[in-house]
């Protein structure tokens, strides 16, 4: 097959999908050429599923003279924004009776695989925006059912293209009544098959929420029809989950198949900032590459550390303590920020801008105050993640008992409560390390593989009696009497550290979880210096 | 000979045919059926005879088609312009006089009664009946004018037949109203209508309450897959020869170019073409993937699948249909789409499965993230200390350069959780009502575990130390 310049544009903006590209080239074939019923495009989020597509379409199918505007040939829908068939099929047919927005070729091409939020953004800026620049926008349609959107698609694909014009002006009155509109009469135009007409719906695995029956319509469409109408869904999700009970038309799935490291490569190159050293940001990106890859395979996770690491990697060029060509140097360098990236950024546990204004300021106080740059990067700062915060958490000194004492009732069995609380037993106390091994031994590895400790099952309810009688054998002083305990419990409560499982309006032989992580209980132990451990069943 | 244009006519009529827009050329192993329909269907036309069937059978066996064909031949019976390939009886027809008026329903267009009623009002004025109200909006308004409009008829008007795809969704409208005062008119011979009913429910007559089944007149045909292997093939080869008739009434090209010495040259294109698609169903490895689907489905439509992207790379270059072309999209179309998705995840993520297998194995059928990381740890534990011992593996597993291969759980868990909520659907919750911190939260898994060996195994870059632990059993 010949490739047209647009096909070669095409692969040019997005390596490693030249396959793809040209199965759905080839599927589209000419504008009046028949196109399947229904394509699914399936694969892995961040692979470029919709880029491809939205970029394809609009090159295809663009409009090549601006000043004759005509209606757009497709119509291009995100399934969260429009979540009810009403919506589908309103914006649907608003998008394919006007022409489509202009501006819209250059942020599809130039950002490959942006991310969908960024997308999502995109289409519906792209959408008010066509709402205000277009000269004579057909006022919004209303469309309730199947029934009339069915009838919508007939008449959008009946109407010729020189026609549209008093279309539009006519519009108004043949729009209100689409069931009585009256056709066009069939003269030498309509021997003329109709364009084939493109109804992409990306995000699809949220159309099985909306109406049982719209996936089998979609599906048959053009059946429905008669008409030149092509659907495609795009997914991460596998068709299997979309079949309906009775089954319906299956669509053609093409996957998208995960880049490869060249690939990835290929990509990110596209992202080269401005006047930086090609050589220098392909060495960097390799090295990103290769330590991030085992644990996310994310395109755009993987370019958004690209994009903040990459000034901390060149800083050392910049201030001419490192030459470029020192790649071992620069290796070290950027090492311990890799370290702290993975752990926090990919969390999200704190936003990127506020990390890498930190990171910044922190690196260049260092480097004032020492003078050298070998110094490890996070030993002098402070960074305060969601972690920390929870560690840091005070609480009034008999709170926190009384959170060690929920958490050892959620964990640990109520038959050894005898063991490790009572105070006066025979053998002088609490458990030795020793019996406790045996008591394991006797109850818990059995040959389930040990995994249904209740550390790994997580907290089990307990009545909020044998957590206060816990809590005063824990505390080795007597608790003053105007301790209001049961207020700390419901403060407690409300701080979400204690799950109420009981209903509210049951007043008595209440029951809690503590929902809090061993971590944090270790910590809290630990500043009231009690030994947690001591006192657990079955932990590691 | 092969010119740019045949071939580009050839994709089209051939997509045609897969698209399902144009009808097969012929029927192959319902010729029975389809006579006792046209039957039907002519007998009230010509002697006003009012009649009710359905036509049962699996998916893509032929029902629909079967209709198509019927009303196509009707209207070149009763000399009604056919003016398109597929005439949803609904398009516009000149004031001419015409013998019969087709209504098509669908049940997962007109998901009530009222929508079917407003529909039906739709298409019979289209053809011309205006003087049925059009302000009766309402469906209590509209059902009895639509009734004695139906009622007051003679048998010199027309006969109409209605067609009701997806009939067992009909079925389930409130009441069955429709269903009834349609087979009621039938049974009543007030007006001579035919009601054709086509469903894949195989008990779509047990829906039917007592009043709508009794005034049926219980005549069913059921169409088949094609029993026998020759007839699959039989049917396949049609939808990829080429007709003569093809490459004439092409809509989008000029007439001018087919008269004369190119007509000619169409013909031995036609031929050229045809034989080697005939060449093409004798190749050994085209029938085994033809066989394949045979075995598995005996879908028809599971075929005109495969052969869209074959169809689709069609070119001056290469005019012809290859074998090896089908050998790759018939791989493409099988392949487990899991497997598939599960190949472009990450080391850590294959390792959470392979966890969540090694759990599941063991019969812990419902886990949570505690016991799969708690199992991941276990494995991590024992490749670092056998690490320590042979040298090299540590090295291929460990740490390429700064990041950790044993991750923070953190990253884990935002990983896990991925998988629960976006990737595939590959954890399902096996409690509904459960709160409390997501890691502890009951969840079972979506997946076999042959699956899950089957993508370590196919995975790019797996180290063999986790493949290994992979096929360990438990």
């Amino acid at each position: 097959m010949a490739t047209s310049p647009q096909q070669q544009q095409l692969h040019g903006a997005f390596p490693g999908r030249v396959k793809q590209i040209d199965q759905i080239l080839g599927f589209m074939g000419k504008p009046l050429a028949p196109t399947p019923p229904s394509l699914l495009i399936n694969g892995n989020s961040s692979l470029g599923k919709t880029a491809v597509i939205k970029a394809t379409l609009s090159a295809m199918l663009g409009q090549s003279e601006p000043e004759r505007r005509r209606p757009s040939r497709y119509a291009f829908l995100d399934c969260v924004e429009c979540h009810t068939p009403r919506l589908i099929f309103e914006h649907a047919i608003y998008q394919l009776r006007n022409p489509p927005p202009t501006q819209e070729k250059g942020p599809t091409l130039s950002s490959i695989g942006a991310g969908k939020k960024e997308a999502a953004e995109g289409t519906l800026t792209g959408f008010r925006k066509r709402k205000r620049v277009t000269h004579s926008p057909l006022e919004w349609n209303k469309c309730d059912n199947v029934n009339e959107f069915i009838e919508w698609c007939r008449k959008i694909c009946d109407t010729q293209d020189d026609e549209t014009d008093n279309t539009s002006s006519s519009g108004n009155q043949s729009s209100q009544s689409p069931g009585h509109h009256h056709y066009q009469r069939p003269s030498t135009s309509s021997k003329h098959q109709n364009e084939t007409r493109y109804l992409v719906l990306d995000r699809a695995e949220r159309l099985r929420d909306t109406a049982p029956t719209l996936i089998p319509v979609l599906m048959r469409l053009q059946e429905l029809t008669g008409r030149n109408i092509c659907v495609i869904l795009i997914t991460t999700i596998v068709w299997e989950k979309f079949r309906s009970k009775t089954g319906g038309y299956e669509p053609i799935v093409l996957n998208f198949p995960q880049y490869t490291k060249a690939e990835t490569v290929a990509i990110l190159r596209k992202d080269l900032p401005e006047d930086e050293d090609l050589d220098m940001f392909m060495r960097f990106v390799d090295l990103v590459y290769d330590v991030f890859q085992r644990n996310c395979k994310d395109l755009n996770e993987i370019r958004h550390l690209v994009a903040l690491l990459f000034p901390l990697y060149i800083k050392p060029v910049k201030e001419g303590k490192i030459q470029k060509h020192e790649g071992l140097k620069l290796h070290r360098h950027i090492q311990a920020y890799f370290v702290e990236a993975m752990d926090k950024l990919y969390l999200r546990e704190i936003s990127s801008t506020e990390w890498s204004d930190r990171t910044l300021s922190a690196a260049s106080g260092s480097l004032i105050s020492s003078g050298h740059i070998s110094g490890a990067p996070g030993s002098d700062r402070t960074l305060i993640t969601a972690l920390d915060v929870q560690n840091t958490f005070d609480l009034p000194y008999y709170t926190k008992f009384l959170l060690i004492a929920s958490f050892l009732a959620s964990y640990n069995p109520p038959r050894l409560d005898m063991r490790y609380f009572a105070k006066v037993s025979n053998q002088g106390g609490k458990m030795t390390k020793r019996s406790k091994i045996a008591a394991a031994k006797k109850h818990g590895h059995d040959n389930m593989g040990s995994k249904l400790r209740q550390q790994l099952l997580g907290p089990k309810p307990f009545p909020i009696e044998r957590m206060l009688a816990i809590f005063y054998s824990i505390l080795d002083e007597e608790v003053e009497e105007n301790v209001n305990v049961h207020t700390q419990i419901a403060s407690l409560v409300s701080l979400r550290m204690l799950q109420r499982v009981t209903p509210m309006d049951k007043l008595d032989s209440i029951k809690c979880k503590c929902n809090v992580s061993y971590e944090t209980i270790k910590s809290l132990a630990k500043s009231t210096k009690f030994e947690i451990d001591k006192y657990l069943y079955d932990f590691s | 000979m092969a010119t740019e244009e045949f071939v580009s006519m050839a994709k089209t009529a051939i997509s045609a045919r897969l698209a399902e827009r144009t009808l097969p050329v012929a029927l192959v192993g319902l010729e029975e059926q389809y006579k006792k329909v046209l039957g039907l269907m002519r007998r009230t036309i010509e002697t006003g005879e009012s009649n009710s069937c359905l036509i049962l059978g699996p998916r893509g066996t032929g029902k629909t088609m079967l209709v198509r064909r019927a009303l196509q031949d009707l209207e070149k019976q009763f000399s009604i312009p056919n003016n398109d390939d597929y005439d949803e009886g609904d398009m516009e027809v000149d004031d001419e006089r015409k013998d019969f008026m087709v209504i098509h329903l669908n049940g997962l267009v007109q998901t009530d009664d009222r929508m079917a009623l407003k529909e039906i009002m739709r298409q019979l004025s289209r053809e011309g009946e205006s003087e049925l109200g059009e302000s009766n909006t309402s469906f209590s308004d509209s059902l009895p004018s639509l009734l004695t409009f139906l009622k007051a008829g003679t048998k010199a008007q027309y006969p109409i037949i209605f067609i009701l795809d997806e009939f067992d969704l009909f079925a389930q409208h409130t009441k069955q109203s429709l269903l009834y005062n349609l087979f009621d008119v039938a049974q009543s011979a007030e007006w001579p209508i035919a009601v054709i009913g086509v469903t894949c429910r195989m008990d779509a007559l047990e829906l039917l309450e007592k009043r709508v089944k009794s005034r049926f007149s219980h005549r069913h045909y059921y169409t088949f897959p094609p029993s026998d292997y020759h007839d699959y093939i039989d049917i396949c080869k049609n939808a990829l020869l080429l007709m003569p008739a093809d490459m004439e009434i092409q809509p989008d090209d000029d007439e001018v170019m087919l008269v004369g010495p190119s007509n000619r040259a169409a013909q031995l294109f036609i031929n050229e073409f045809n034989e080697r698609v005939k060449i093409l169903f004798e190749d050994g490895g085209f029938s085994k993937v033809v066989q394949r689907i045979f075995d598995l489905m005996k879908d028809v439509r599971a075929f005109y699948r495969l052969c869209f992207g074959p169809v689709a790379e069609l070119s001056k270059d290469s005019p012809y249909l290859q074998a090896s072309q089908f050998y790759e999209s018939g791989l493409q179309q099988r392949v487990d789409n899991k497997t598939e998705l599960l190949k472009g995840t990450s080391l850590l993520e294959l390792s959470l499965l392979i966890a969540i297998k090694h759990l599941v194995e063991r019969e812990t059928i419902t886990f949570n993230f505690e016991m799969v990381y708690d199992e991941y740890k276990e494995f991590m534990d024992m490749a670092v200390v056998r690490g320590t011992s042979t040298s090299s593996s540590s090295g291929s597993l460990g740490v390429g350069s700064g990041g950790s291969f044993a991750s923070s759980d953190g990253v884990s868990l935002r990983l896990y959780k991925k998988a629960v909520a976006l990737k595939a659907e590959l954890l399902r919750p096996a409690d509904s009502s459960s709160k409390g911190p997501k890691e502890y939260r009951m969840m079972r898994v979506m997946l076999d575990a042959s699956q899950i060996s089957d993508v370590v195994l196919k995975h790019r870059d797996c180290p063999t130390i986790v493949a290994r632990w992979a096929a360990r059993r438990a």
